[in-house]
């Protein structure tokens, strides 16, 4: 989809997306701390909450809703290992862990800590994620 | 034992994680009332009165909330759940 907008220049990428309706994409700590705000720009995860909307001027940028096959595929493994409490942080980890996939094949359980460093989450102490993403992509390298 | 011992899913799951607006922020319009409180700036202090003529006059001030506008008991003291048929 393309949008054609005038903006303001203080507008911030998060509430340019909001606004447009993508509401996958959370306002967390708005200090680009926690990963809830991830979006892709050129396929690349960013935080919105850090990025100015006019940045992404004549840009790609991804939402989950623009995943959402993918967000279903990873979204069973999570749900299926109790990985999402109150599910605020999901979508934004969900981004990431597309991004990893994006690039690594067969990530390490460091590799995975490391790459998802800034997803924070309160509720789930990260034994039940790690647990879903090990699975995903075990189930990923079935698959191909 | 089909359920003992058995992981369940909650049945939010997916739309929690696949980003769907469930969420208060998500769902609230654009143009919705904005409220805030006003909490009292002494710590120990007894509320004698509360003048909102002041507050009244700032501009797209719909309403001004106080102990007035709120029943003097709100819930009934016996531990019945709501509604609870018997006269306060």
């Amino acid at each position: 989809m393309e949008f054609i907008q005038d903006i303001e220049p203080d507008l911030l990428l998060i509430d340019f997306v909001r606004s447009l309706g993508f509401k996958s994409v959370k306002r967390g700590c708005d200090t680009s701390n926690c990963g809830l705000c991830t979006v892709w720009v050129d396929e690349k995860p960013v935080l919105s909450c850090s990025v100015l909307a006019a940045r992404v001027n004549h840009k790609t940028v991804t939402t989950l809703e623009g995943l959402e096959e993918e967000a279903k595929v990873v979204g069973r493994f999570l749900a299926k290992e109790g990985a999402e409490q109150c599910g605020f942080c999901s979508p934004g980890l969900i981004m990431n862990i597309l991004a990893m996939k994006a690039e690594f094949k067969n990530p390490t359980t460091d590799d995975i800590k490391q790459y998802l460093a800034g997803n924070l989450c309160r509720c789930s102490g990260y034994e039940s994620q790690l647990r879903a993403i090990k699975n995903y992509f075990e189930f990923q390298g079935a698959g191909s | 034992m089909r359920i003992v011992n058995q992981g369940i899913e909650k049945i939010d799951a997916m739309a929690l994680l696949t980003g769907k607006p469930v969420f208060t922020d998500d769902l609230a319009p654009e143009n919705c009332l904005v409220i805030k409180v006003l909490r009292s700036p002494h710590a120990f202090a007894k509320i004698k009165d509360i003048d909102i003529t002041e507050a009244l006059k700032i501009e797209g001030m719909e309403c001004i909330l106080t102990y007035r506008d709120v029943p003097d008991k709100r819930f009934t003291m016996a531990g019945q759940s709501y509604p609870e048929p018997s006269p306060l």
